[in-house]
């Protein structure tokens, strides 16, 4: 995977974030796993990448996370529980991140979209892709806590 | 009386922000999940303002756009979507949407925009 589309889906988060409540994502961590690698999460929002880019990426974060999100898209209402409203929140933030790393390929010459999120919760998970593909796993944090992104794209990619 | 203003996404979230902003400075919203769904709306409640997102189910927000300016060629129509690449905002734009705004949406803008076109 060319290190430039990861790079822009890096620079989006940390965009994004501090467009939605002002808040510092700061990268802690860059991991490489050569096929499937388990996580502990709790939720996890997945997103196709198609076009001249080809791929998924994944972010998984924790229900007091993604009741945080939600709360800053609300612009300061608390929100409290886990339920459709936080949940949606999370596909939320994939779609800004996914459209702004879009964005942001799309002045590399990169054309790409992003499909639509889906959700999938649990403590532990397994990741893998297939056909098998290498994937990085991106450590974030910030005051919410801890937050990750994970990116596979296919070695065909015109980057 | 105050102004009506149809609100269309697909996500709850984001349709809630909207409607909180909307209501707190005096408008009336109505709500819709999709782009069918927004065009059945508009032609019975004949909002004063639309806002749209683009990627949604059933009927995506540019093809929106365009039936409902078939209904009303004056509509005022607001994008407001995650996707600002180029090629999405010449679309929406040669669709007919007055104004793009991209997500994550900063609400004073969002006021502004709206304000611009509601006097």
């Amino acid at each position: 995977m060319d290190s430039r589309i990861a790079n822009q889906f890096i620079l989006a988060s940390i965009e994004v974030f501090r467009k939605t409540g002002n808040v510092t994502l700061k990268k802690t961590g860059l991991e490489y796993f050569p096929s499937s690698q388990k996580i502990n999460a709790g939720i996890a929002t997945i997103l196709g990448v198609t076009g001249d880019i080809k791929g998924q990426f994944i972010i998984t974060l924790n229900e007091q996370f993604a009741m945080k999100v939600a709360s800053a898209i609300l612009m300061g209402v608390p929100v409290n529980t886990y339920d459709e409203v936080a949940e949606s929140a999370v596909c939320e933030l994939g779609n800004m991140i996914g459209g702004e790393a879009s964005r942001l390929l799309h002045e590399a010459d990169l054309k790409c979209d992003i499909t639509v999120p889906s959700i999938v919760r649990g403590k532990e998970m397994e990741i893998a892709f297939y056909p098998v593909a290498p994937m990085f796993i991106v450590h974030f944090s910030c005051e919410w806590g801890p937050i990750d992104l994970i990116l596979s794209f296919d070695n065909k990619s015109k980057a | 009386m105050s102004k009506k203003i149809l609100v269309v996404d697909d996500a709850t979230i984001m349709r809630l922000m909207l409607k909180h902003l909307f209501e707190n400075n005096e408008f009336t919203v109505i709500e819709a999940i999709n782009g069918k769904e927004a065009v059945d709306l508009y032609a019975t409640h004949k909002p004063d303002l639309v806002t749209m997102d683009i990627t949604m189910p059933d009927m995506d927000g540019i093809t929106a756009v365009k039936e409902i300016l078939k209904i009303d060629p004056a509509a005022k129509i607001i994008m407001c979507s995650a996707m600002g690449q180029v090629d999405k905002v010449k679309a929406a734009v040669m669709a007919g949407a007055k104004s793009f705004l991209v997500k994550p949406l900063q609400p004073e803008r969002v006021l502004a925009t709206v304000k611009q076109f509601l006097g």
